[in-house]
């Protein structure tokens, strides 16, 4: 499809807030998708990639969550938060349901948040103002999970990235079942104190 | 963790022991229900909950940005577009609060038209003899469901969940709509296809493993409207279930479903393919 393909009136999408868009999408139209697309596209190829590691599985996955937005826009409410909290969430839980559909044949690590911080900044995203805002906000969330011990961060990943269940943990790193829920609640409490005004946005 | 559980009970102990681990998607299906139902009763609770599903959503935001191939781009937005005039907007049938005022004003209206029709008709019959008790009776019943329908649609807290069809090849669409304070909800659906002959679609409330008897329905040109009085249950159901069942009903769910919505899953910050994969298991029972 060529960009001529779409409206003069559609064209101006890409300055309309992510709940206007989603609207629009309830009425089919393809701008507003477009626009959706190019303002979270990589967002969501980067969050679905980090947790398959396959590039061909992760873009048929971007293909599914975003053709899902677009035939079921009403599935986003927004009183229950931000658009693209929501959409990161959706995007992580697909691909999470993806990996153990397929019995965890895909193998986690977890990198470093400094190492994470190094390879800042990479972001490829068309908005200057949004690319700056989620800039920002992967600092923060960098530096809030570096200020809480490995132990407990590698865990957190390992649920959230790796889609394991603290119990599957505890028998992948070989420890008590008891010490991974300790290290969960832990680690949750400190990334929640430290994340409190990030987390405060979230409401609404 | 002390300090927070002072003055709590127990139950409410346990679960603030959980929420973490639920928002990361690290428990356990049977860990997880228990959980679902203490939260769906516990304001506090939930709120602990939401906080932590909060929190875990912002570790999305941490990954590295990695640039998708243009290719990808184009092959999404060429779907969309051969799709684009295929599935009609749901907010053509059914109006939401996110739609506007206006649009759920209109919705109300449409209904209300429809609910002063029958109000007529059923004024027209209480004129004619016994013989019309029958189509008295039927009058009656879709005035009442239309008054229900008027009450969710018009109602502010209306909630809208869009049910998932199992069947990869069905162009089957559902969705629940609820108003929790009215007490009530419809199922708007279109496209289902024609049970075979002695059969029909049944509603079901879930929760756990129990499974409860909502109606049952024969669509009509593939559309349904069935509305559900919540006010006499003294349960909160976890999910939503419509099997095939023979005519007249079945006192359990006997055949996977056709379609179903798991109410937390949108919310949800983890573990919805167990939540799903748990109705399932309801549904087609041991």
């Amino acid at each position: 499809m060529n960009i001529q393909d779409v409206s003069p009136e559609e064209r101006g999408n890409s300055e309309l807030d992510d709940e206007e868009l989603m609207r629009r999408l309830g009425y089919r139209d393809l701008g507003a998708f477009q626009a959706l697309y190019d303002r979270y596209g990589n967002l969501v190829y980067s969050t679905v990639l980090r947790i398959l590691r396959d590039v061909q599985t992760a873009e048929d996955m971007v293909q599914e969550i975003f053709l899902r937005i677009w035939r079921k826009p009403d599935s986003y409410v927004a009183q229950r938060g931000r658009f693209v909290t929501w959409l990161t969430s959706v995007s992580r839980n697909r691909a999470v349901d993806e990996i153990r559909s397929r019995g965890r044949r895909f193998r986690y690590e977890t990198s470093s948040p400094e190492e994470q911080e190094r390879e800042l900044p990479t972001p490829e995203i068309n908005d200057p103002a949004l690319r700056a805002e989620l800039a920002d906000q992967r600092r923060l969330i960098l530096a809030a999970l570096a200020r809480i011990p490995l132990e407990q961060r590698q865990i957190i990943e390992l649920a959230y990235f790796g889609g394991l269940t603290q119990q599957e943990i505890a028998e992948r790193l070989c420890q008590p079942l008891g010490t991974v829920k300790t290290r969960v609640r832990l680690g949750m409490q400190k990334l929640r104190a430290a994340l409190t005004p990030e987390v405060r946005l979230e409401e609404r | 963790m002390r300090d927070s559980s002072e003055g709590l009970d127990a139950r409410c102990v346990e679960a603030r022991e959980l929420v973490d681990a639920y928002a990361l998607g690290a428990l356990e299906s049977r860990e997880a229900a228990p959980l679902q139902r203490h939260v769906s009763d516990c304001a506090q609770c939930r709120e602990e909950l939401g906080k932590s599903q909060r929190t875990a959503a912002l570790l999305s935001l941490s990954v590295r940005i990695e640039q998708a191939r243009p290719r990808l781009r184009e092959r999404i937005l060429a779907h969309a577009e051969k799709e684009r005039f295929e599935i009609p907007g749901w907010r053509r049938l059914v109006p939401s609060r996110r739609v506007g005022t206006r649009a759920v004003a209109f919705g109300g209206v449409v209904a209300l038209v429809f609910a002063v029709f029958l109000q007529a008709q059923l004024s027209n019959l209480r004129g004619d003899n016994g013989q019309l008790q029958d189509q008295l009776s039927a009058a009656s019943s879709e005035l009442e469901q239309q008054r229900q329908i008027v009450a969710v649609l018009s109602a502010q807290d209306t909630q809208k969940v869009a049910m998932e069809q199992v069947s990869l090849r069905s162009q089957a669409e559902s969705v629940y709509n609820w108003s929790p304070v009215n007490d009530a909800g419809f199922i708007v659906c279109r496209n289902f296809p024609a049970p075979a002959p002695g059969r029909v679609y049944q509603v079901w409330f879930v929760a756990g493993g129990r499974a409860e008897p909502v109606a049952t329905f024969l669509p009509q040109n593939g559309g349904c409207q069935i509305p559900m009085d919540m006010s006499r249950m003294n349960w909160r159901p976890d999910g939503i279930g419509i099997s095939v069942e023979a005519q007249g009903g079945s006192s359990r769910p006997t055949r996977p479903w056709f379609s179903y919505a798991w109410f937390n899953e949108a919310s949800s910050g983890g573990g919805s393919h167990d939540m799903r994969m748990g109705i399932w298991a309801a549904a087609i029972g041991p």
